[in-house]
Parts: C-alpha cells; sequence; structure tokens
C-alpha cells in the first residue's frame, strides 16, 4: 500500500547518512541527537519537544522501526505538557498518526487545526494524504490543490501532488512533479534523495519500464545504502522480469532488519515464484502470525492478509471478514480492490464488480488491479470485459502469476490476451 | 509576477511555465546576504523605525510567526549597517520565536533561511550550511536559501559544491532558466566563483549582468551600490584599474555614503599614490562602519605619510574594534592575523590566529593568510604548503602571488619566486602600498647570481611596513 510520507522531507535535515547498521549516524539519528541537545540545554523549551518527534519519526521512517513512534509520542506529550495547544507540537501529533496509519484521527486533528490555521502548507498536506487513504480523493485533491495555491512551486504540494497523480493513474504528471521535488532536494539530504528515487523507480515499475526503476533504484541505494524501501521496490522490480532468486536476496537482505508484515509477504512470494516452496510456507506462516496479530491495529497488513487468505491459505470467509473491517476504516484503492478480490473469492462476483470498478473509477494503472477486475469480470462471464482487462493487466506487467485458484476460463482469457498482445 | 497557479490534473508541461517563483525570502536575500555582505541600508533610521514597528506589532500578534521573522531580519540588517555583532544575537532570538511558532511547514524556510544568514554573518558557516538545508529540507520553493549555502560553501572552498548549490538560483516559471531577480541572485556569486577560479574577464561580464539585472528590478541603492562594490573588486584586483575607478565611482553615485565602495576608491587611491584621497576616503569608511580592514589600511597610509601619532590611533582603534566581544573578536580572526603579519608584530598570535580561523572558514584566502603569518615566523616550507591551496584554483590575484613570490624565494626557489612576483606585478603594479615595491626590490634582489640572491632576499623579506612608528612603539606594546 502506498505511503506518502509526506511529513518526509520536512524532518531529516541531514549531513551524510547511512542505516542502522553503517557509521556514521544516520540524518535521523544526527537530528536526534542534536534534538536532544537541545531538550538538555533547554528543557522547558516546547519547540525542542517537537523537534526531537518529528527526528524520532524521521529515523522510525529510516529503518522501518515502528518502536521510535513510542519515543516521539513522548515526546509530543512533553512539548504539549509545557505548552498546551502550540501549534508545532498539535501538527506532529498529527505527522505521528498519519505515520501510524491512523489516518481517521489524523483527519480530525487536522481539520481541526486548519480551521484555527487555514493557511498553513502542511496542515493541509496532512488533510490530503490522511483523505486519500480514507478513500475521500475529491477532497485530498482539493485539499492537496490548497497546497500549491497557498505556496506554488512548495515540495510538500509536489510530493502530495505526485501521490495523487499516481492514484489517478497520470503516472507521467506524478514522475514529473517527483523530478521536481528531486531537484529542489538538498544535497546530503540522502534518505529524501533515496525516497523520491524510491517513488519514482515504483512509478517506472508500474508501467513496466524495468531498467528505468534499476537504474532509479540502484541510485538511491547508492545515495542511502541499504535503505529497506529501497531493497523492497527492487526485489519487486526483479520479480516484474522474473528474477525470483535475486528477489529473495533481496528481501532477505531487506529483512535483516526491522521486517514488517509486508516485507514478510513480499519474501514469501518471491520464494514461492523463485519455487522454493517450503521456505515460502514458512515464510508466509511468518507473515500470517504477524499480520494476524495486527488486524485490529491501523499500523496493519490487512490488505495482504486478504490476498493472501483469499489465494494461498483458501479461507476466503476469513479474507471476506478481514476486508469487510478494513473497509470500516478506509476505502481507498487498494481497499477496495482487496474487498473486492475478497467478495471474488467467496463467490460474491455482482458485489465484488461494484467494488472493483469503485477502485478502477479512481484511475489507478497498476497490474494487480487490472487482473482483479479481469478476474472478476471472468468470474461473471463478461469476457470482453475480462480480456479488456487482462490485456491491460499484461500491458502493465507482462509476468503476473495466475493463482492455482483461478477458473481455466480466466486461464484462457488470459492465455488469449496475452496472444493479442504478442501480436 | 504572481501568475495562474499550477492545478494538479493539468499536464506537466503547462504546469511548469505557470508556476511562480516566491520572492520574499530572495528579496530579503539580495539585501541581507550577498558574499561580501550586503550593503548599508536607506538609512539608519529606517531600520529603527522596522525595528521598532515590528516590536509593537509583536506584542499585538504574539502568535504570528511572520513579525518575529521579520524583527530577526530587521536585526540583521542593523547588524549589517552598524557591524555591531550583538544584533546578530537579537536576530536569533527573534528568528528562535518565529521557529517556536512555526518550524515544520515551508513557511518556516525564511526564518531557517535568516537564522543561516546570521550564522554567515557570525562566521558559523557549518551552522549555515546546516540552516540552509533546513530551510531547503521545508521545500519552500524559494530557491534563497541555495544561494545562503552556495555562500557557507564558499567560505569554506568547497567551490564546486557551491557551484552546484548556484546552479539552483533558477525562477522554476521561467522557462529560459531565470527571472532578473533569480538572475540576479545567481550572476552576483557565480561571478566571485568564476574570479576565484581565474576567470577574471567572466567574472566582470556576469558582475555587470548582475548589476543590469540590480537596475532593471529597481533594487534598493544599497544593493546597487554593493554590486558596484563587487565589480571594482573584481577590476581592482584583476588589475583593471580604470574599470576598478569606474565601478567604484558609479557606487559613490548611486549612494554616496556606501562604506564598501568609499573604502574600495581609497584603496584605489592608495595604489595610485594619490594618499591624501586615499586617506580622506578610508576615513569616511570607517566613520561610517568600523571595520578593522579599514583601520589598518589607514594606519599603512599613516606610516607612508609619517604620521605615527595618527597611525597608533588607528592601531588602538583596530584592537579596540577586535576585541569589542567575542563574536567581534571571532568575526575578525583574518584580518588581525594579517595585520599582526604584514606589520611583523606579535607574530605567534598571527599565526594562532589564521589557525583559529582555518578551523571554520577554508576559503583560498584563509589559506593566504595562513601562509603569510607562517612566512613571517620564518616556517616558509609549511607556509609553502599553505599557499598552494590558495593558489589551487588559478585566482588572478596580484596579492596571492606576492606572497606566493615571497615564499618560494624564501624556500630558495628563486625562478618559481620571480615568476610569481613578476605575475603579481604584471597584473597590477599597484595592487598594495607597500608591496608593489617590494616585489620590485626582492625581483632585483633574484636577478643577481643565485646564492647571493638567496642569502640577500632571505634578509630582505622582514617586515616591510612595520618601519617608523611600528619598530618603535607598537612592538613595544605588543
Amino acid at each position: 500500500m502506498k505511503i506518502l510520507f509526506l511529513t518526509l522531507l520536512l524532518t531529516v535535515p541531514a549531513f551524510g547518512a547511512s542505516p542502522e547498521t553503517m557509521l556514521p549516524s544516520s540524518p535521523a539519528q544526527r537530528r536526534i541527537e542534536r534534538a536532544q541537545a537541545f531538550v538538555q540545554q533547554q528543557p522547558n523549551r516546547y519547540q525542542a519537544f517537537n523537534d526531537l518527534a518529528l527526528a524520532l519519526m524521521a529515523r522510525a521512517r529510516e529503518i522501518g522501526d515502528a518502536a521510535y513512534y513510542q519515543q516521539a509520542e513522548q515526546a509530543i506529550r512533553n512539548s504539549l505538557r509545557i505548552e498546551p495547544g502550540n501549534f508545532e507540537g498539535k501538527k506532529a501529533h498529527v505527522a505521528l498518526l498519519l505515520d501510524e496509519r491512523k489516518y481517521r484521527e489524523a483527519l480530525e486533528e487536522a481539520t481541526a487545526i486548519n480551521h484555527g490555521t487555514p493557511d498553513d502548507v502542511l496542515v493541509w498536506g496532512y488533510m490530503a494524504e490522511a483523505d486519500a487513504a480514507l478513500g475521500d480523493y475529491d477532497a485530498a485533491e482539493k485539499a492537496a490543490q490548497w497546497m500549491m495555491d497557498l505556496r506554488p512551486g512548495n515540495t510538500p504540494a509536489y510530493l502530495c501532488g505526485a501521490a495523487l497523480r499516481e492514484d489517478w493513474g497520470d503516472i507521467d504528471g506524478s514522475l514529473d512533479w517527483l523530478s521536481k521535488a528531486l531537484q529542489e532536494t538538498p544535497p546530503l539530504e540522502t534518505e529524501e534523495e533515496a525516497w523520491i528515487l524510491t517513488r519514482m523507480a515504483g512509478l517506472n515499475r508500474a508501467i513496466g519500464k524495468s531498467e528505468s526503476a534499476d537504474s532509479l533504484l540502484q541510485q538511491a541505494l547508492k545515495v542511502f545504502p541499504d535503505y529497506h524501501l529501497s531493497l523492497e521496490e527492487l526485489a519487486r522490480v526483479r520479480m516484474a522480469e522474473q528474477r525470483y532468486t535475486e528477489a529473495v536476496e533481496l528481501m532477505e537482505r531487506r529483512n535483516h532488519t526491522f521486517p514488517s508484515p509486508q516485507s514478510r509477504y513480499l519474501l514469501a512470494e518471491a520464494l514461492g515464484r523463485a519455487g522454493q516452496e517450503v521456505r515460502a510456507r514458512t515464510a508466509f506462516a511468518q507473515f500470517e502470525q504477524e499480520a494476524r496479530s495486527r488486524i485490529d491495529q491501523p499500523d496493519n497488513a490487512n490488505r495482504e492478509l486478504v490476498l493472501y487468505d483469499a489465494d494461498r491459505a483458501r479461507e476466503p470467509a476469513e479474507a471476506l471478514r478481514i476486508a469487510r473491517l478494513e473497509m470500516g476504516r478506509r476505502h481507498d484503492v487498494w481497499t477496495l480492490d482487496a474487498y473486492a478480490w475478497a467478495l471474488h473469492a467467496n463467490g460474491q462476483d455482482a458485489d465484488a464488480r461494484g467494488q472493483i470498478e469503485k477502485a478502477l473509477a479512481v484511475g489507478t494503472r497498476e497490474a494487480a488491479l487490472f487482473y482483479h477486475a479481469g478476474a472478476i469480470a471472468a468470474a461473471r462471464g463478461d469476457k470482453g470485459a475480462a480480456s479488456r482487462y487482462l490485456k491491460q493487466s499484461l500491458d502493465l506487467d507482462p509476468a503476473p502469476e495466475i493463482m492455482d485458484r483461478d477458473q481455466q476460463a480466466l486461464a484462457l482469457l488470459f492465455t488469449s490476451a496475452r496472444d493479442q498482445r504478442a501480436h | 509576477m504572481k501568475t495562474t497557479l499550477p492545478n494538479l490534473r493539468l499536464a506537466s508541461h503547462w504546469v511548469n511555465s505557470m508556476l511562480s517563483v516566491r520572492s520574499s525570502t530572495l528579496a530579503l536575500t539580495v539585501a541581507l546576504s550577498l558574499i561580501a555582505g550586503a550593503a548599508l541600508c536607506a538609512g539608519q533610521s529606517a531600520t529603527d523605525r522596522n525595528i521598532q514597528g515590528l516590536q509593537v506589532r509583536a506584542k499585538i500578534y504574539p502568535q504570528d510567526y511572520r513579525i518575529y521573522d521579520g524583527l530577526g531580519a530587521a536585526y540583521i540588517q542593523k547588524g549589517r549597517e552598524t557591524a555591531d555583532s550583538s544584533y546578530y544575537e537579537l536576530a536569533r532570538q527573534a528568528l528562535n520565536k518565529s521557529l517556536d511558532l512555526l518550524s515544520n511547514d515551508p513557511g518556516a524556510a525564511s526564518a531557517k533561511t535568516h537564522m543561516a544568514v546570521v550564522s554567515m554573518a557570525e562566521h558559523q558557516f557549518e551552522d549555515a550550511i546546516r540552516w540552509a538545508q533546513e530551510a531547503l529540507a521545508l521545500g519552500s520553493g524559494d530557491p534563497a536559501p541555495w544561494a545562503i549555502l552556495g555562500d557557507a560553501l564558499t567560505d569554506l572552498g568547497r567551490y564546486d559544491q557551491a557551484t552546484a548549490a548556484y546552479a539552483h538560483l533558477r525562477d522554476p516559471a521561467d522557462a529560459e532558466g531565470a527571472s532578473p531577480g533569480v538572475a540576479y541572485e545567481h550572476d552576483s556569486r557565480v561571478a566571485y566563483l568564476e574570479f576565484l577560479k581565474g576567470d577574471s574577464q567572466g567574472a566582470k561580464r556576469l558582475m555587470q549582468a548582475a548589476i543590469s539585472s540590480a537596475l532593471a528590478l529597481h533594487l534598493p541603492r544599497e544593493n546597487v551600490a554593493w554590486s558596484q562594490y563587487q565589480l571594482g573588486e573584481i577590476c581592482f584586483r584583476s588589475g583593471d584599474l580604470e574599470c576598478a575607478e569606474r565601478a567604484y565611482q558609479a557606487g559613490l553615485e548611486v549612494q554616496p555614503d556606501s562604506y564598501r565602495n568609499l573604502a574600495g576608491l581609497g584603496e584605489l587611491r592608495a595604489a595610485q599614490r594619490r594618499n591624501a584621497e586615499a586617506i580622506a576616503l578610508l576615513e569616511r569608511a570607517l566613520a561610517i562602519v568600523p571595520f578593522p580592514m579599514y583601520a589598518a589600511a589607514l594606519y599603512d597610509l599613516e606610516i607612508k605619510a609619517d604620521h605615527p601619532a595618527e597611525a597608533k590611533k588607528q592601531y588602538d582603534l583596530i584592537q579596540f574594534i577586535s576585541r569589542l566581544n567575542p563574536i567581534n573578536e571571532r568575526l575578525f580572526y583574518r584580518e588581525l592575523a594579517l595585520f599582526y603579519a604584514d606589520h611583523g608584530l606579535k607574530l605567534d598570535e598571527s599565526v594562532a590566529l589564521a589557525r583559529k580561523e582555518i578551523e571554520v572558514r577554508q576559503d583560498i584566502y584563509t589559506w593566504d593568510i595562513l601562509a603569510w603569518t607562517l612566512y613571517k615566523n620564518n616556517r616558509a616550507e609549511e607556509a609553502a604548503q599553505a599557499m598552494q591551496k590558495a593558489l589551487a584554483p588559478g585566482t588572478e590575484d596580484a596579492l596571492l602571488y606576492f606572497h606566493a613570490g615571497m615564499i618560494e624565494a624564501r624556500c630558495g626557489h628563486p625562478e618559481l619566486a620571480r615568476t610569481l612576483l613578476e605575475r603579481a606585478l604584471r597584473l597590477n603594479p599597484h595592487f598594495h602600498p607597500f608591496y608593489g615595491d617590494e616585489a620590485r626590490r626582492t625581483l632585483a634582489l633574484l636577478a643577481v647570481p643565485a646564492g647571493a640572491a638567496h642569502r640577500q632576499t632571505g634578509a630582505a623579506l622582514t617586515s616591510v611596513p612595520t618601519s617608523t612608528l611600528a619598530s618603535g612603539t607598537l612592538k613595544g606594546r605588543s
């Protein structure tokens, strides 16, 4: 699932960089050290705690260790204790909620701040990010447009706009704004640079440009070695290239420190495609265990769990239960897609069609999405729509995986679409 | 120049042409932070009124971060006008208050940029880089922090990185590359880098272009005067005295009390041996802003005019200004080191000061001064090593070549010394009130047979300008 990390630019003033395992300290670590020094010098200065909170959040993102969020929350509490209701403290709290995927709460708090201070660019950005995550793309668009209107050319607006353009399927537009953000990235802001490069790589991969994606990721890993997000994306590129063994190696490297349920899922998928079924089963089991423990948490891996239950575990009812749970929280493209797929797995293809069409209406161009749409159409006997969707999926990813459980008719349509494309 | 705002749904190429550059911080930066410092503002009272007005507004609107940012900027301006570095501390307090109110938003980029300017003014170059980076990380779309970042990198001698930073000084709304405002920021800075790289002609062209931009933009008088001064400096250092004269005079025409142009013209008059005029001009400059380098130049001229009492006053003034407060002490390490070395005073301290400066600033002129102080302490080999770093970019500056030539002569490399000294004189025969003659004397000595020349040169190269007054009085005081 796409995570905007809008606060990234604002929290990592960097001087040289490296992840957890490397010396000297990373940009966020240095920021933490500096903020802690300020806290010691001026223990009653609330802004010092706000700076510390943002630095801790930046560190969490650098290495994917969510434990930093608890420390960040404590720092924000200290800030708000010293100066109740201070503006930056409240904003930092919204940023924390977004990082923790508590989108509804984040939107409520950001909206309240926005009512009091309607000209703060970043608060609009927080609202846009929360709106998009919750599936309200119109509201997200309005908020993002406010960002741009208030301060034309600001980088957070470019990043926010790029994410929305990606959702709308405007890949070129998204790449253009990411490029602009990249150009404005200050020297030595290495994690920021790597993050943007990784996003650009993801877009290139999504439209089948694996070579460009590879090149961008090599650049990202050069400026910020072992960056977990870049390694994950590179693994996806390798999978798209059907170089599954390399994908496995990359994901093992990525999961060496602070694996997430999503990264475990990706490793399991890579192992499966690499033909390492025994290891894949173990990896899926690890994923399942961790993902199930988080089902009720905002920062969950429910989309992956739905797909897993529907496709691998053959637990369609459980897939639908989890999908409905998640639909209670948000209606973004990916939640709609997962819900549609769970409905399809349970044979409720009419409802599945309704949900997948809602997802497609946003405009997102992603092979998996079209594949699901094609499978649902095929199950309903709509061969024309199925062929069209499957061809779109193949255009974006020429080597998708067809699950065993897919119907034979679908497989035939798929083969037909592939043949049409070849001609 | 605000244009229609970009729309998220619009095609990218259209958006490119519609973005407008942020100019608020840029305008302040033009006024506050050009490489050699900004010019005197339109009038002290105007800045004072601005400060007072902002203080009142801050009381009425204590939650408005913009007011504190503006107040910080006004204190910076006041600091530059008066050379009283305590204003920078006031600026820092106001900017901290602004950042307490807003620090995590593109709107805070201006305050962080001003923090970078304060750090620059206090010669805290690494801090300036950090603040500029933080300002850039906010992604405000305002290119001003790139300018300060480039300035700090220039002072740290990281010229390639500075060039890369300055390359960002362009207006995203302008398909041709830059609006006049951004072009001014770019050209005025890159001119200095071109000069450092030895391309004096290119530097002049860029500076002239910057002046054209400044005039077209109707920038404040002090900015235009500052630009003319910069052009004058490039011309003077590269030996084009006519060009220097025109530039300084043009600067004074725009702003009659431009202390930089007064001092520049004073140095030019000294080079032309019109010492009485030189003294009068430098005294005027010193009356406006008490910079120790102006007092040092006057000191030399008073010695030359055989006015020991007047020279002593300047010496005392230099000591007073430099020790006025801890910030001043740090700000004038380089000037003091050079002054002591030039005049054979406190030679140990001169090296110590130069070394302190090199810890925070590694540009070619700091390496040059370190080399010169080492030379004056009879540590010619070390001096030669430092001088190599000063000469590395290829700057066409007569004083640099003179220093290098004298050091090489002491190191026993007469051919190289001759080449360097001849180059200094060819570039600008009157580059310094004393050292032009000194270079010619040394060249004459180097012309005699090698062994004798080395011995004689070594004997002749001590404390040239300490004659008359310095040897009798000032040395005793130090």
